[in-house]
């Protein structure tokens, strides 16, 4: 596979003051300031191949967003190596700029007091897109994100979920090979949400564009990633698939069985891996291997078995899992 | 060239839909011009002369000085500072183009609006003053006057353009920007005749490219200068001198942005 994006031992260090509280720290600070400095990404490496949608997680302040902005060109590292479509991203060369597209969440490049089509017509003109091109892009996207009504309307009266959508079409508009989702859904309704991981979804297949998405919701992440890569403090903790996160870090998944009445503790002990009883329910702990014979032994046992239940341990607390050790 | 064309349009666009904010400053400049014509008229009332100007000469001085200022005096220094600071400038750094260009270009859009504003507001304001103005123009003086205008623009956007860059070594450049509005604006001769000044201060601002912003177009205007070449030649080196500084500052700071807020 063809890799689009190579980091190797990337770091990037902020300086920053201390000041304690009070306008008497206020004073002191003025005159005599102790420089300090925080390592927000320590040593990251990573690839991700073409066409791939790779999640970043982890919680504020992880090195998310900083790993974005270095991805495109905006943050100058201290230490290591990018490559993007075999660029060097620090020297914002016009020619990489052209191939990918960095949207924020909480950033925005439309033109406050025009309308977003305003801004797409800017956009045309900055990524030198051709006419042809960009009526069949902005037709395409402007359907598929159903905001027909609104790129007429001025962005500032726009709602956040219109201007997200806004946002994605301005920078979809040059086909970009690399995009750069950083918290694209966030402060969205569950609606808006889907709407945009639908449109992603798709929009990846049909183009193979190769996405990095940074969401603190996990929902986000599952729905769309193949890949998963997990930062805390600047590190990578984890690197792979939802799929081998979930057989790492939840080896068991929960049988849950309502009978018809209550058991006694006795005959339970003999079914083994019971980790919680309450009244007539009972609920078994199970690795994944086992879960198959597990729940044929209890159905087919003289129990009297009202109905069994098997589930998944959910994402957000293996992730919990993770991040507290 | 045509990206930047556009955002000269827009920005345009943008100037019309805040007429409000463009006629309140308009209020205001004429309210301080008013304030210049009677604090002169009666000084002028005690004697005559002052320096080499009457009266009719220092109220056509002040008038052209609130004409200009109010056409090229665009905050660049707050903007590119608040862009630094609150870390708009990454939207611009994303995508190819020149943050030079996209700021110098957003600039023109406005310059040209409100020239064509406050021009024709102006020339209303000229026939209610005219027995107080000493105007009387050839086509030479009129090509020197717009070209000097120009570059002094130029110059102006320039000097400020940097002062906003600084934001990337400061943090926060407010107060900075304020003292050199002060700075410049007596410099310039915004305040008062440079010719009028002492001595030491006139050879100093020789030296400055400040003088170029009002005081020689309007001296051009008036006729208080010869009509040499080096009146444009100067002024000129110093905004390709200005032009490459800028460029290297930018370079240098834009290794310590930090886009901000988000």
């Amino acid at each position: 596979m063809n890799k689009i994006i190579e980091v190797k031992n990337l770091t990037k260090t902020y300086d920053y003051f201390k000041k304690e509280p009070g306008l008497k720290n206020s004073f002191k600070n003025l005159f005599k300031r102790k420089k300090l400095f925080k390592k927000a990404v320590d040593d990251i490496s990573f690839d991700i191949n073409e066409g791939e949608i790779v999640g970043f997680l982890g919680p504020n302040g992880a090195g998310k967003t900083t790993t974005l902005k270095m991805l495109s060109g905006i943050l100058t590292p201290n230490k290591g190596e990018i490559k993007v479509l075999d660029y060097n991203p620090e020297k914002r060369e016009a020619e990489y700029q052209r191939q990918f597209a960095l949207v924020m969440g909480q950033k925005n490049q439309l033109w406050w007091d025009l309308p977003p089509m305003e801004s797409f017509l800017l956009n045309k003109e900055i990524y030198g897109v051709s006419k042809q091109e960009f009526t069949e892009n902005l037709d395409e996207l402007v359907k598929a994100l159903k905001i027909e009504d609104i790129i007429d309307k001025q962005v500032r009266k726009l709602s956040l979920g219109e201007r997200m959508k806004s946002e994605l079409v301005a920078s979809l508009l040059h086909s970009p090979k690399v995009l750069f989702l950083d918290e694209p859904t966030i402060g969205l309704d569950v609606i808006a949400q889907k709407n945009i991981r639908d449109f992603l979804k798709k929009y990846n297949q049909k183009r193979k564009t190769t996405i990095l998405l940074t969401s603190h919701y996990m929902e986000d992440i599952v729905a769309l990633c193949d890949r998963l890569i997990i930062i805390n403090e600047g590190k990578i903790i984890y690197n792979g698939s939802i799929n081998d996160l979930m057989k790492k870090y939840a080896p068991n998944k929960m049988i849950t069985v309502f009978f018809e009445k209550e058991i006694s503790a006795n005959e339970l002990k003999k079914l083994d891996k019971v980790y919680k009883i309450e009244d007539c329910k009972v609920l078994f702990k199970v690795s994944r291997e086992e879960v198959k014979n597990f729940a044929t032994k209890i159905l087919s046992s003289d129990l009297p078995v009202k109905d069994i239940e098997i589930s998944e341990v959910d994402v957000d607390s293996i992730i919990r899992n993770v991040f507290t050790g | 060239m045509s990206k930047y064309l556009l955002i000269f349009y827009n920005s345009i666009q943008r100037s019309l839909i805040y007429r409000f904010n463009t006629f309140s400053l308009l209020f205001i400049q004429i309210f301080v011009f008013g304030v210049f014509f009677y604090l002169w008229s009666s000084i002028y009332r005690e004697g005559g002369q002052i320096g080499n100007y009457s009266l009719g000469e220092m109220v056509t001085y002040y008038f052209l000085v609130i004409f200009l200022s109010l056409i090229i005096k665009a905050d660049v220094a707050w903007r590119v500072g608040d862009e630094i600071r609150l870390g708009t400038m990454t939207t611009i750094l994303l995508r190819p183009i020149s943050y030079f260009g996209y700021t110098f270009s957003r600039l023109a859009g406005e310059i040209v609006f409100n020239t064509a504003v406050y021009f024709s507001s102006f020339l209303i304001l000229f026939l209610f003053l005219k027995d107080y103005l000493n105007i009387s123009l050839n086509l030479e003086q009129v090509s020197f006057f717009l070209v000097s205008v120009i570059l002094g623009t130029a110059i102006y956007f320039l000097f400020f353009y940097m002062v906003g860059l600084s934001t990337f070594w400061f943090g926060f450049v407010w107060g900075f920007n304020f003292t050199m509005s002060m700075i410049v604006s007596f410099l310039e001769g915004a305040v008062i005749p440079l010719d009028l000044l002492p001595e030491f201060i006139t050879r100093m601002s020789n030296f400055l490219p400040f003088k170029y912003i009002m005081f020689t177009p309007i001296s051009i205007f008036t006729k208080r200068t010869e009509l040499t070449l080096d009146l444009l030649i100067i002024p000129l080196v110093w905004v390709i001198a200005l032009y490459f500084i800028s460029l290297i500052m930018f370079k240098i700071g834009v290794k310590k942005y930090e886009g901000y807020g988000a």
